[in-house]
C-alpha cells in the first residue's frame, strides 16, 4: 500500500516536471490549504497571504526541475511558500529587530500551563513581523538560530532575542486571551 | 526547543500542521494564467535561439558556397585550358593533314602529317613539339609552297582558302600556313563582296 502512495506520488512529480497542467491541477488541489495556512502564520492578511501563495505556486511549477529528489517534495515545496513569506514581508515592511538581550535573561523564561484552547492566528497576528518571523522560522519550520540568521540578514544573537520577545509577547497576549474566555465562560 | 506539551510553541506548532485555509478566492485560475505566461515567454526564447542558429546556419552555408564558387573558377579554368589543348590537338592534326598542297608537296611534309593522329593524341606535349618543328619546315619552304599554290588552278585555291575561314569561324583556328601565306602575298588577295578573301595569282609568273 505504501509501495503504492510513493509511486503514485513519483508519478505525480515527473508529470509535474513535464509541466503538465493537470498534474499542477491535482498538486494544488491537494496542498493549497496547507501552504495558505503555512502563508498565514507570516502575514495576517488573507489576501497577501493568498498573494504569495499564488507566486509560491508560479515559483513551484516553474522551478520543479532544480528538485534532485533529495529529501521529501513537500517540504521543498512549503520551504518555497516560506520564503515567498519572508520576501513579501521585506519588501512591503519595515521590519524592526530590538536589540540583544542577555543570555541570562534568555534562561529565567518559565514555561506557563496550557490548559485551554486558544486561537493560534489571534495570537500570532498580534505579534510583530520581526517577532513573528523569527517564532515560525525557529519553532514551526524548525530552523536553528544560525539558519534563521542566514535567512533574515541578521546575527544569531538578534534571532535569538527576536525568539525570546516573541515568546514573552506570545504568553502576555495568551493570558489576556485566557482571561477573556474565562469571563466568558463565567 | 521546549517539547513540553504544556509548552505554549508545541500548541501553535501542533496548531498550524493541523490546520487547513482554504483560499477566499479561485487562485488556481490566477496561477495558470501566471504558468501560461511563464511557459510562453519559455517558448520564446526557444524560438530566439531557433532563429539564431538558422541564421548561424544559413550564413555558414552562404559562406561556403561563396568560397566554392571563388576557388571553383580555378579549377574550371584549368579544366577547360586542358579541353582546348585536347580540342585543338586533333584539329591542329586535321589540319595539318589536311592542306592538300603540303600533301603534294615534299616527302618530308609527308612523313610528318602520316602519322596517325591517335599517336598524337597519346600525349599532348609531344604535339605541340611536332608543330613547333613544322613551323619554321613551312618557312623554309614558303617559296615552294607558293610554287605549288601557283600551280593549283584559282578555283581550288578559292575553295581551300573560304573551307579554311570556314574552320577558322568554326573553332577559330587558324592555320599557320594559310596565314604565313596571306602576309607573305597581301598583295595577291582581295576581299570580295561576300567578305571572303580570294589570292588571285598569276601563273604566268614563275
Amino acid at each position: 500500500m505504501k509501495l503504492l502512495f510513493n509511486n503514485k506520488k513519483e508519478d505525480l512529480l515527473s508529470r509535474l516536471k513535464k509541466q503538465d497542467p493537470a498534474a499542477q491541477k491535482i498538486f494544488y488541489d491537494q496542498s493549497v490549504k496547507k501552504f495558505l495556512s503555512v502563508a498565514k502564520s507570516y502575514i495576517s492578511d488573507i489576501y497577501q497571504a493568498e498573494d504569495c501563495v499564488i507566486k509560491a505556486f508560479c515559483k513551484i511549477f516553474k522551478h520543479i526541475e532544480s528538485f534532485r529528489g533529495e529529501g521529501n517534495f513537500e517540504g521543498w515545496a512549503r520551504k518555497i511558500v516560506v520564503n515567498e513569506c519572508l520576501n513579501f514581508i521585506k519588501s512591503h515592511k519595515t521590519v524592526f529587530y530590538l536589540d540583544d538581550v542577555h543570555a541570562s535573561v534568555l534562561e529565567e523564561i518559565h514555561d506557563e500551563q496550557i490548559v485551554f484552547d486558544f486561537n493560534v492566528q489571534e495570537l500570532l497576528d498580534q505579534l510583530p513581523d520581526a517577532y513573528r518571523m523569527v517564532f515560525n522560522l525557529y519553532v514551526i519550520e524548525e530552523y536553528s538560530h544560525q539558519e534563521i540568521a542566514d535567512t533574515l540578514n541578521i546575527s544569531t544573537a538578534v534571532s535569538k532575542t527576536q525568539l525570546f520577545r516573541a515568546k514573552e509577547k506570545l504568553r502576555k497576549i495568551y493570558f489576556q486571551q485566557q482571561k477573556k474566555l474565562k469571563n466568558e465562560h463565567i | 526547543m521546549n517539547t513540553s506539551k504544556k509548552n505554549i510553541e508545541y500548541q501553535i506548532k501542533k496548531q498550524i500542521d493541523e490546520r487547513e485555509i482554504a483560499p477566499s478566492r479561485d487562485l488556481w485560475s490566477e496561477i495558470e494564467t501566471q504558468t501560461q505566461i511563464n511557459n510562453n515567454s519559455q517558448t520564446k526564447k526557444i524560438n530566439w535561439f531557433l532563429v539564431a542558429a538558422c541564421l548561424v546556419l544559413t550564413l555558414s552555408l552562404g559562406a561556403v558556397l561563396f568560397f566554392d564558387k571563388d576557388s571553383k573558377p580555378s579549377v574550371q579554368v584549368a579544366e577547360t585550358n586542358n579541353t582546348e589543348v585536347l580540342k585543338e590537338n586533333p584539329v591542329k592534326a586535321e589540319v595539318i593533314n589536311s592542306p592538300e598542297i603540303i600533301q603534294q608537296n615534299q616527302g618530308k611534309y609527308v612523313e610528318l602529317k602520316s602519322v596517325p593522329p591517335q599517336s598524337k593524341s597519346e600525349s599532348g606535349t609531344p604535339e605541340m613539339i611536332a608543330e613547333k618543328k613544322e613551323l619554321p619546315i613551312i618557312k623554309e619552304n614558303s617559296k615552294e609552297i607558293a610554287a605549288q599554290i601557283s600551280q593549283i588552278p584559282a578555283e581550288k585555291i578559292l575553295a581551300k582558302a573560304d573551307s579554311a575561314k570556314v574552320q577558322v569561324k568554326k573553332k577559330r583556328y587558324v592555320d599557320p600556313s594559310t596565314l604565313l601565306f596571306s602576309v607573305e602575298h597581301k598583295d595577291v588577295i582581295e576581299k570580295t563582296k561576300g567578305g571572303s578573301n580570294v589570292a588571285t595569282i598569276d601563273l604566268n609568273t614563275k
